[in-house]
């Protein structure tokens, strides 16, 4: 709108040919693949000497998906309860931001290793985490027990220590584990937004004598918020598609361990449909609790 | 009056409760910090645990005679390979240095645009690629293994390149970050009769530095850790994941400490790039919340 019109078209011409080449990027191994695997929900492959033959069969996938399968919707259902952790890592990676944003020896230091989990781990040292460390108990996406096949558990037997003491233990330092190994992004999102808040509504929050706390539950958090529901949304979705998820497992065999990239495909849009609605439910609630500083 | 006073006592109080509090800081962060870094030191442990340790169960966390038998048994191994080493090594580089590069120049072209122009069909566009971010690879690998067979990609360079440069959460973040440029430095540059391509090339992208070695981070990382065997089957072409996967897979119990050494110097790389960068990325994170202002 500022400039003459002129100029203006051959702005758009220019908008679109800087787009182009990341986009044909993304069309071809994405959005292709994306359609495709929908359309494969419609239909029953089977392989041949020519290749994929798909032969359509209308909702029989999704259909039987729905009320025949009986694995799939209790999978649903129970990943629908590691949404619990969306509030723990919320609330871990807020303290842990605040921590992180104090001055104190060593402070880059620490930043560095609450980076670490992004770094590295999606990688090869998961893999190996989840084979040895965790093989005791590696099914599907419940939390796995660090520590219950180490040498912790005989370090808290030979102190003396009844059973149900030491599971609870094993327990808590599993969760935290697994607490600290999600929160990664999260921490420096939260960063980010500590150092937005500008520092004379703290000063002003001082003069007028507000404590600490007071200043955290009046100034921080709401000044939080966009980053709150930034955060939500980025757990949300780093929950469901973690590939340790158990439907991820489930979509997963049932293509390539099972061959039935059909009916793969349709547990795939069913499952990515639920995690949508999830994501619409959490923004319309907590659209409501943003706050917009500026206005 | 009172309350100034007041404020005096409490500020004397704040000072020398931060004292103790820092320590308590230092000491809570210590302890999470030994939370994030347990399963790197565990696995530099088991790679240097001897034999008889390392099948010990339960596993200890701790070595007692700590040798480097198992790397030398890789390096052993890894010479004796048909493929030099060197060459699996050069390909992985290479696969993910120029993969990472293409990502990163044109998710930033891409971005700037979608920042900053205004075009129809702007926002649907946005919303398609905030879509991509939601998706995990696996869901969508067969058939983009079918569309790269049918290009004749397979068993080149480019079937590991290709995939990796439309990926969504480069050109999400540098997006957020050239947003938040000033508008006057565009179009005081524009003034000045820069077309567009020196204004992306000379402004904006020195000007998100920061964001674009972030990127640079993330993707490198992503691609160094997904280079998925079923794309190159060719030996000359393979990257060293691959190979390491081939040479401890192929015994497995005989070959775990080797295996481990082989991850170990496997996450060298991603710490180095991600050291080298650090202090940006950080300040990029601090950035990412900054209103233009």
């Amino acid at each position: 709108m500022r400039k003459k019109m002129p100029y203006h078209t051959k702005r758009k011409i220019y908008g679109f040919l800087f787009i182009t080449p990341w986009l044909l990027g993304f069309l071809l191994f994405f959005a292709v693949p994306f359609i495709q695997s929908c359309l494969y929900g419609f239909q029953d492959l089977t392989t041949s000497v020519d290749g994929m033959v798909g032969e359509w069969v209308g909702l029989k996938n999704f259909s039987y998906a729905l009320f025949r399968d009986t694995e799939f919707l209790v999978q649903c259902v129970g990943s629908l309860r590691d949404l619990v952790q969306v509030p723990l890592i919320l609330v871990y990676s807020v303290c842990f931001a605040l921590l992180l944003k104090k001055d104190y020896p060593g402070r880059t230091l620490m930043r560095a290793i609450a980076f670490l989990p992004v770094i590295i781990g999606s990688g090869v040292l998961m893999d190996i985490m989840k084979t040895d460390v965790f093989s005791s108990s590696v099914n599907g996406a419940e939390t796995t027990y660090l520590f219950s096949s180490s040498g912790l558990t005989g370090f808290f037997q030979s102190m003396g220590l009844p059973v149900g003491m030491i599971g609870f233990i094993n327990e808590v330092i599993s969760k935290i584990f697994d607490l600290t190994w999600r929160s990664g992004v999260q921490i420096l999102l939260f960063l980010a937004g500590l150092h937005n808040i500008p520092s004379y509504v703290y000063e002003a929050a001082d003069i007028e004598g507000a404590n600490a706390l007071e200043q955290f539950f009046k100034i921080t958090l709401p000044m939080l918020t966009p980053m709150i529901l930034l955060n939500v949304v980025y757990s949300v979705i780093d929950i469901f598609a973690d590939f340790g998820n158990a439907i991820i497992q489930m979509i997963y065999n049932t293509a390539f361990t099972n061959v039935r990239f059909g009916y793969s495909s349709a547990l795939s849009i069913l499952y990515f449909l639920m995690v949508a609605a999830v994501l619409i439910i959490l923004y319309l609630v907590m659209k409501r609790f943003i706050v917009h500083p500026e206005e | 009056m009172l309350k100034m006073k007041k404020r005096k006592k409490k500020l004397g109080i704040d000072n020398r409760r931060s004292k103790i509090g820092n320590g308590l800081v230092i000491f809570l962060l210590l302890l999470l910090g030994a939370f994030m870094a347990f399963p790197l030191y565990y696995t530099v442990i088991q790679s240097i645990k001897p034999s008889e340790e390392l099948f010990q169960f339960p596993p200890r966390l701790y070595v007692i005679r700590p040798t480097q038998e198992h790397y030398t048994e890789l390096f052993q191994l890894m010479s004796n390979l048909w493929v030099p080493f060197s060459r699996y090594l050069f390909n992985t580089l290479f696969v993910s240095l120029l993969g990472t590069v293409l990502h990163v120049v044109l998710a930033g072209m891409a971005a700037y645009p979608l920042a900053k122009h205004n075009f129809p069909g702007k926002d649907a566009l946005f919303a398609i690629i905030l879509l991509g971010l939601m998706f995990v690879g696996q869901v969508t690998f067969l058939p983009s293994f079918i569309i790269i067979a049918k290009l004749n990609l397979l068993n080149t360079y480019w079937a590991y390149i290709l995939p990796n440069i439309g990926v969504s959460l480069g050109l999400f973040l540098m997006k957020q970050f050239i947003e938040q440029l000033p508008d006057s430095l565009i179009e005081a540059a524009r003034i000045d009769g820069a077309n567009e391509w020196k204004i992306y090339f000379s402004i904006i992208f020195p000007n998100v530095k920061p964001a674009v070695l972030t990127v640079f981070i993330f993707q490198f990382v992503n691609i160094w850790n997904g280079l998925s065997k079923e794309l190159v089957y060719d030996e000359q072409l393979k990257v060293v994941k691959v190979a390491l996967e081939q040479v401890s897979a192929s015994n497995a119990y005989a070959r775990m400490g080797s295996g481990m050494a082989g991850s170990v110097l496997l996450m060298i790389p991603p710490i180095v790039v991600f050291i080298l960068m650090q202090r940006n990325v950080v300040e990029t994170m601090t950035f990412a919340g900054m209103k233009e202002g």
